[in-house]
């Protein structure tokens, strides 16, 4: 059981880092929030 | 095995053992410092919405909370302005960023100093690599993060204090280090504090000393607060505005489970609205209940009991605030001192590190079952690594939110000819709005740093505008704007005299101001008819400095009520924390020629013929 448990783990974390690490690419694309078209530069947006 | 944070560490036997090994986890701390934070460890200033540092800030009435307005970033603008007198700005703020995960990982990896090298990179892993830290980072709430990474070394020093009677110098320290906010101060004062005079070995006239003590380091925020009140402390508005918010469909209680939930959406990774989220929380909150029985046994029933009921709290108060506002509202504004706790999100931190602990503990506990060396080293690495997949978009300066900049040449200069008058008078900052998008930081909303470039004290909007879709409402949201009102009466009187068209020279004499900074290309540009009056006397590229005439005596602004008791008790506990760091300093250094002198002695034994 525990003999291929580590390979199972290995493929899991390798999933998990490489889909993160796409996400992450795409995410960096949209960093900032979009401006709010507003008279003020607004401290933050909850919506 | 009994576990505590006083144990030697041990690694789990065929997981992760050698003499290297120790350097393992400060390695993996400073590693997961530099994959978070990434081009914010440029040079430069790191610009993002609170967090402001300049290259020298001034010590100025305001900094230790004798301005006009509350006292929110007090003692921590007095801190900034006396070390800035010796290091610059950006060195500063470097500092501070690095000290927050290094501080929290390595903390929580001495509170997990007896359950192996496994827990204690499992432990670090997720209190530097959370939403919490995260959120706050690209929120710019810096000195609150700093009392959160010192929050597991106030416990363990608490601890140590509790079991023995040994360390309260390091636990007043710890207090001290966090209290540079009040929020800061509170939130390791109430976590630590009783674990270390509830009960315990301690003799009852240390544990009163030890008590009186955290309250004088709160004091430099808790005196200015009390002696120079002003109305509007907390507001409904804020209340609401501020409160905890769901970053998924599954809510506000499961988000603020994992550590996130902070009221700005535009703080908040991309990643933490996915499914990822979800699966992050659930695997961390699952290993943290499988763990909480050794948590018991490593810090003692007391400790974890105290550490797990303040967790508890801060969660349902963070989570009322989501789910009961009006509730939450009337708490936030009619119990004395709960507007501290107007921005929910912050009541988490205990929780954050507790899981971080338990969870640790509770995967320690799992891997312990195994006896293949390989298959313990791939789950103690799943601990490691999965929470980074689960929240990919914290790394590299959370995708690039965090940023160093460089501010452009015209601010120092703006900031050496308002230094080189000698005519006294406060300086008003326009355009009339708090925040600022500037091009030089990649439009990324950050406060308006004149305040702090300003070598006098400034009359600056502090009202902070927030949109909140379909917020229309009282009369003071316009549209989906809400407006927080602010607290500093002079801003109140500009603001006013702004909104009815009345040149600014009308009311500067009264309010004590002689200046006008105008920040071109800024949202609200000001009318022109605010100038009218003014003469213009420099202007380089956006800034631009206006001057009230010689010939108008401007009113003299006079110490504020209490300002000799706020400045006393700021001197006395400088000197005391002054007298505490010498002598642990003399305490250490004592210790360490000693070691010296036996190891020289046994050399010499070892040489002798």
């Amino acid at each position: 059981m525990s003999v291929i448990l580590g390979p199972i783990v290995a493929a899991v974390v390798g999933a998990v880092l490489a889909g993160g690490a796409a996400f992450a690419v795409i995410s960096t694309q949209s960093a900032l929030p979009p401006t709010v078209d507003a008279p003020y530069v607004v401290y933050g947006s909850t919506n | 095995m009994v576990i505590h944070p006083d144990t030697p560490s041990v690694a789990p036997r065929g997981a992760l053992a050698g003499g290297w090994i120790g350097l393992i986890v400060p390695a993996w701390v400073l590693v997961l410092t530099v994959v978070l934070l990434g081009p914010s460890l440029a040079p430069g200033f790191v610009l993002s919405y609170d967090m402001v540092f300049v290259p020298r800030q001034d010590l100025l009435p305001s900094s230790i909370g004798l301005g006009g307005g509350l006292p929110r970033a007090v003692p921590q603008d007095a801190v900034v302005a006396i070390v800035t007198t010796v290091i610059d700005g950006a060195w500063l703020q470097h500092a501070v960023l690095l000290a927050i995960p290094i501080l929290a990982g390595s903390g929580v990896a001495r509170l997990l100093r007896g359950a192996g090298h496994g827990a204690q990179l499992v432990g670090a892993t997720l209190a530097i690599w959370n939403p919490f830290v995260v959120e706050r980072l690209v929120q710019g709430h810096w000195a609150l993060l700093l009392a959160y990474a010192a929050t597991p070394w106030a416990i363990a020093a608490a601890i140590r204090v509790r079991r023995n009677g040994f360390g309260a110098g390091a636990l007043i320290g710890w207090c001290a280090f966090g209290a540079l906010v009040p929020s800061g101060g509170i939130l390791v004062a109430v976590t630590a504090l009783p674990i270390a005079v509830v009960g315990g070995s301690a003799r009852a006239a240390r544990k009163t000393a030890l008590t009186a003590a955290a309250i004088a380091v709160n004091l430099p925020w808790i005196v200015p607060a009390v002696v120079h009140a002003r109305s509007g402390a907390a507001d409904d508005v804020g209340a609401e505005v501020f409160a905890l918010r769901g970053e998924g469909v599954w809510g506000p209680a499961v988000t603020a489970l994992g550590g996130g939930g902070l009221w700005n959406v535009g703080a908040v990774p991309t990643s933490r609205g996915t499914a990822a989220a979800l699966v992050l929380t659930l695997l961390v909150l699952a290993a943290a209940v499988t763990g909480w029985a050794s948590l018991r046994q490593m810090l003692g029933r007391a400790a974890a009991w105290w550490w797990t009921m303040i967790a508890v709290t801060g969660w349902v108060m963070a989570v009322a605030s989501a789910i009961a506002p009006a509730i939450w509202a009337n708490m936030i504004t009619t119990i004395p001192g709960a507007g501290l706790a107007r921005d929910a999100h912050k009541l988490l931190a205990p929780l954050v590190l507790l899981l971080a602990v338990a969870a640790a503990l509770g995967l320690s506990r799992g891997w312990q079952r195994i006896s293949d060396p390989t298959a313990r080293r791939s789950i103690i690495a799943a601990g490691m690594l999965i929470p980074l997949g689960l929240l990919p978009d914290a790394a590299l300066g959370v995708s690039g939110r965090l940023s160093a900049v460089d501010y452009p040449a015209q601010w120092q200069q703006m900031r050496q000819f308002v230094a080189q008058q000698s005519d006294p008078g406060d300086v008003i900052v326009l355009p009339w709005s708090t925040f600022r998008d500037f091009d030089f930081n990649a439009g990324r909303t950050m406060l308006d740093p004149a305040p702090r470039w300003l070598p006098r004290s400034s009359i600056a909007a502090d009202f902070l505008p927030v949109f909140v879709a379909g917020g229309a409402g009282p009369e003071d949201r316009g549209g989906d704007i809400v407006i927080v009102p602010g607290d500093d009466p002079r801003s109140r009187d500009v603001g006013r005299a702004l909104a009815q068209g009345r040149p600014l020279a009308q009311v500067m004499a009264d309010l004590g101001a002689r200046w006008v900074v105008v920040e071109a290309g800024q949202r609200p540009e000001p009318e022109p008819t605010a100038l009218t009056g003014l003469d213009l006397v420099w202007a380089e590229q956006d800034l631009a400095v206006w001057k009230l005439s010689d010939a108008v005596p401007i009113e003299s602004r006079g110490w504020p009520t209490g300002a000799g008791l706020v400045i006393g008790i700021d001197l006395a506990v400088l000197v005391g924390l002054a007298g505490l760091f010498a002598g642990w300093a003399l305490r250490s250094g004592g210790r360490a020629l000693r070691r010296l002198d036996v190891r020289w002695q046994r050399e010499s034994a070892r040489k002798a013929p």
